[in-house]
């Protein structure tokens, strides 16, 4: 509820939440307290009080929920109210209007694009998998790109597999298992960085048919997934064999998980080669000489819960999950369910997921001199989520510390589920890089077209197509609905048909 | 040393064409030095003033510094070569023509050249006298390969396909009085649909040779068309030299897009082999930018349309490929101004018909490209009430995406019809218009008529992105 009053309070009417019951028109209510009908002797006036309570814009708690297109009615003090819809339902608009009778013929997907990877320290991919690395058989070992820098490796015995889906090759990461290296030797670079994880979470079977649900217990088991930091302690409070270690910070208990599944602290991506305890400024005392941000600023505050029950009040704003699933790609059918589809051997029949999530993770480490006292600078982390600011951080660095050339970092990609079950959360591999930039803006810049580049690269994956999605024939076109598969394709029409 | 020549025999020209030699001179001395080429009147042997129609006989040998500009009735050059340097002195030759009639005759045409060399120290050299004879001749041998042959495939609204050839004569000694340009639909000439013959215009200034020039016209380019070819279709061209006592060897065709192409050594020396390039044009894409960082009812149809010279003629093309970018913003907005309309626009007027090709699926290929644009519907209207109580219904939301489904059966009753793909960036947004909400009205069951609360629907201005992004967010 947290996020609809939030937003009817502050926004103007022109601006209030949609949900998707304005869009297809039909009625929904969200009714006040209430308290506020009781019935007295002047009904109307009480009423009209009541009414002028009423929130500008009429809305439901959740799009999801089931709306209603009947009278809704409320008793109270021995008396009943009516709430009656008027009108006829309105419809949202459609990909297409009908010109004689007829749709067009429209196709969908992503630009092509590429990137210059000249400016990639290391990249670990999967767009060089064929259909001979397609066996069915557990794997060790993830090699980095020899392109770009060969000779890195992440390793976990028999914790990789090569699945497909869509004609697309890519990695899949045991439950409870990691695949890591604790000597990747790497050159510390003091202009600004990115690292870039893709991964997607998936399960054969939705919690208790909810994508919400499932999305929050799939990070609940799945937990770490993500650690790249100098393999160097230097202090009680700074462990890289931490289950969980950010920025110099320890979490208290090695887990991200809270015991209340609403304390989602999913933000806990940072990767970078300053990330280490020996280039911080301490003076002593770790907790008091670092700076966090107030999350608050970032710009989808509206939405964000996020908790202050971490030590030292680190805040993480939670970030929100997809499910491919709910891409409607069969135009011949285009109101029908379609399941991601996942091959894991070349002779076993097809898994029909009905939850894939994809995620794009960038993770930005640079330095700005804006640090209180002379003697500082600032170290700044952030990370983006599909694109939304999932976290800010900053910490202070002493502006006379020496900067190795080089350091000896671990890096570990984990799957802490230990569940087995048709709803646990399985973990898939994409692509894992980090490179530097020559400012804050080419940092940001290089990113943005590494993560376009690689949405066309996983096109099939989106769309659960191996060819141009059809969104419109002649008769009936695809409806993509608020309930959209993945932030990326931003897309609203509802379906049209003749 | 020097080497002096005293007489050398030109080669044998047929009367009506011409021929050129040159001689060289090398300073090798110390000091700039001239040199005076003086000619003498032609002796035409065996030829009387009977023998011309005019009874008179010509200078039939000629001095010049230069091969284009010579005066005929000069005997003299002048040029100064300066030390270790040459100068060239040509001598052109054009066998007498204006025969009486059964006159005729073959024979020899000769001439001395006196050569005087005067140093710009002062002091002269002994003059060198050369004596040079011309060969008339009346036989034409066969002509020499024709060079440089190539074909610009264009198209050409009204002309449908066209192609222009161009070609070249890289030979000297080639006594050509025309060509001929044969273009067939199949590699082995069996199917000719064109035949080409290009005379070679006979000179009208008595000065030139009947035909052609001096260097058999080596320095010409000659150029033809051949319109109303279908399209994609193969077609293979070839090109003969002609003259009256046969034709030379077929040159084969090297087709391009560009008028100003770069021809390898093969096709320069016409030695592309048989049947040379497949000239059949096919019709591609056209490109365009959409460049701006707002528009509103963007109507694509009349951007194409003068994208395409004001003409609805696209059968030059089986595609079209649009790629939208903002201008000076990080993102670009398009919006509709009503329901009617979509953010982006395709509908054909009545009095604009289209025209176009397909490709081999029998569409016409239309991509739009978005990279950071964001495309808005018209939003709807709620439901709004009278003050007599009632009300009007709520209005639907627009399209992003209002477009036309343009096809029409073709003569083999095939459909022909135009595809839409339309291809985004991360950063770019589609969203429909939201359609405006109902109304409601609130009433106690127990006195309804008293008691009406009447609640307007919502109106929508258009979905933003963070509204669906969080549509599934469970608090």
């Amino acid at each position: 509820m947290g996020l609809n009053n939030k937003i009817i309070k502050d926004e103007p009417v022109e601006e209030i939440n949609i949900s998707d019951n304005d869009i297809t028109g039909d009625v929904a209510v969200f009714i006040p307290e209430t308290s506020t009908l009781t019935n007295s002797n002047n009904n109307a006036a009480t009423v009209g009080n009541n009414s002028a309570q009423l929130p500008p814009k009429l809305t439901t708690t959740s799009a999801l929920d089931a709306v209603s297109t009947s009278n809704t009615v409320s008793s109270t003090g021995g008396s009943t109210l009516q709430f009656v819809t008027v009108g006829d339902t309105a419809t949202g608009g459609s990909f297409t209007p009908i010109k004689q009778g007829e749709l067009p013929t429209v196709y969908f997907n992503f630009k092509e694009n590429a990137f210059y990877d000249g400016d990639l320290i290391f990249r670990f991919k999967t767009n060089n998998l064929t259909s001979t690395d397609f066996t069915g058989s557990t794997i060790s070992t993830w090699n980095s790109d020899s392109t770009i820098r060969s000779g890195l490796t992440l390793t976990g015995t028999n914790k990789l597999k090569v699945v497909k889906a869509y004609d697309k090759y890519f990695y899949e990461l045991s439950g409870n298992s990691e695949i890591t290296n604790s000597a990747i030797n790497l050159p510390v670079k003091t202009n600004p960085s990115y690292t870039i994880l893709v991964f997607a979470l998936g399960a054969d079977n939705l919690s208790a048919n909810d994508d919400y649900l499932t999305i929050f217990d799939m990070f609940n088991r799945t937990n770490v997934i993500h650690k790249f930091v100098h393999n160097y302690t230097g202090s009680s409070y700074f462990n890289p064999a931490s289950e969980i270690l950010n920025i110099g910070k320890q979490l208290s208990g090695n887990n991200i998980r809270g015991s209340n599944p609403n304390q989602n602290y999913f933000g806990n991506f940072v990767g970078g080669t300053l990330n280490s305890f020996k280039y911080l400024q301490t003076n002593g005392n770790l907790y008091t000489n670092y700076v966090w941000n107030n999350p608050t600023d970032l710009f989808w505050d509206n939405f964000a819960t996020y908790s202050n029950r971490m030590p030292d009040s680190v805040k993480y704003n939670s970030f929100n999950a997809f499910n491919i699933r709910n891409l409607r790609n069969d135009i011949i059918n285009p109101t029908a369910v379609q399941d991601f589809q996942l091959y894991t051997h070349p002779s076993n029949p097809v898994t029909n997921m009905q939850m894939f999530s994809l995620f794009f993770v960038e993770m930005f480490t640079y330095i700005t001199d804006d640090a209180v006292g002379s003697n500082y600078v600032t170290l700044n982390f952030e990370t983006y989520i599909n694109g939304q600011k999932t976290f800010a951080g900053k910490q202070y660095m002493n502006n006379a510390i020496t900067i190795d050339n080089t350091n000896n970092y671990l890096i570990t990609l984990s799957n802490k589920n230990n569940v087995s079950s048709a709803t646990t959360s399985r973990m898939f591999l994409f692509d894992y890089m980090h490179g530097s930039a020559t400012s804050i803006s080419n940092m940001r810049t290089n990113s943005k077209k590494i993560i376009e580049s690689l949405c066309y690269d996983y096109k099939n994956i989106f769309l659960k197509k191996t060819t141009d999605l059809q969104i419109s024939d002649g008769k009936k076109s695809l409806l993509f609905a608020p309930k959209i598969p993945h932030p990326y394709l931003n897309m609203y029409f509802t379906s049209a048909s003749t | 040393m020097s080497v002096y020549y005293t007489g050398f025999y030109l080669n044998k020209v047929p009367t009506g064409f011409g021929i050129y030699t040159g001689i060289s001179l090398t300073n090798s001395g110390n000091f700039p030095v001239e040199y005076t080429a003086t000619i003498s009147d032609t002796t035409l042997i065996g030829l009387s003033s009977s023998s011309s129609a005019d009874g008179f006989l010509p200078n039939t040998m000629f001095i010049s510094n230069d091969l284009n500009t010579y005066d005929p009735q000069s005997q003299q050059a002048v040029q100064i070569v300066n030390p270790s340097q040459s100068g060239i002195f040509y001598v052109l030759h054009k066998p007498f023509t204006n025969f009486a009639a059964g006159q005729e005759a073959t024979g020899y045409e000769k001439t001395r050249l006196t050569i005087e060399t005067v140093s710009s120290a002062g002091g002269t050299d002994a003059a060198i006298s050369i004596d040079i004879t011309g060969q008339r001749v009346f036989a034409q041998p066969t002509p020499k390969r024709v060079g440089k042959f190539y074909a610009v495939k264009d198209y050409i609204p009204g002309y449908n396909v066209n192609l222009q050839f161009n070609w070249g004569v890289i030979d000297l000694d080639n006594y050509i009085t025309g060509f001929k340009i044969q273009t067939a639909t199949d590699t082995s000439f069996s199917s000719i649909i064109d035949t080409l013959e290009y005379p070679i215009q006979l000179n009208s200034n008595s000065d030139e040779p009947v035909y052609g020039s001096f260097d058999c016209l080596r320095n010409d380019v000659f150029q033809a068309n051949v319109r109303n070819l279908a399209i994609s279709t193969n077609y293979y061209s070839r090109i003969q030299p002609l003259n009256v006592n046969g034709v030379g060897p077929y040159s084969y065709a090297t087709g391009f897009l560009d008028y100003y192409p770069t021809l390898n050594e093969t096709g320069y020396s016409g030695l592309v082999p048989s049947p040379g390039s497949n000239l059949k044009y096919d019709p591609t894409g056209l490109y365009l930018t959409k460049i701006s960082d707002n528009e509103t009812d963007f109507d694509l149809f009349d951007f194409l349309y003068k994208a395409n010279n004001n003409s609805t003629d696209f059968t030059k093309y089986t595609g079209v490929i649009v790629k939208f970018y903002p201008d000076k913003s990080s993102m670009a907005v398009y919006k509709a101004s009503s329901i009617d309309k979509g953010a982006i626009n395709f509908i054909e007027p009545n009095d604009k018909q289209l025209t176009f090709s397909v490709d081999v699926n029998n569409t016409f290929r239309v991509q739009l490209e978005f990279e950071n644009i964001s495309l808005y519907g018209y939003g709807g209207a709620g439901l709004s009430w009278r003050s007599d109580g009632t009300f009007t219904n709520p209005q639907a939301g627009g399209p992003v995406f209002n477009i036309d489904n343009v096809a029409y059966i073709d003569s083999t009753n095939v459909e022909r019809k135009f595809n839409y793909y339309i291809y985004k960036d991360v950063d770019s947004v589609f969203y429909a218009g939201a359609a405006g909400s109902k109304g409601w009205l609130i009433t106690e069951n127990t006195n309804e008529t008293e008691n009406k609360v009447k609640i307007a629907g919502s109106q929508i201005t258009h979905l933003l992105d963070y509204n669906l992004i969080n549509t599934i967010t469970k608090p």
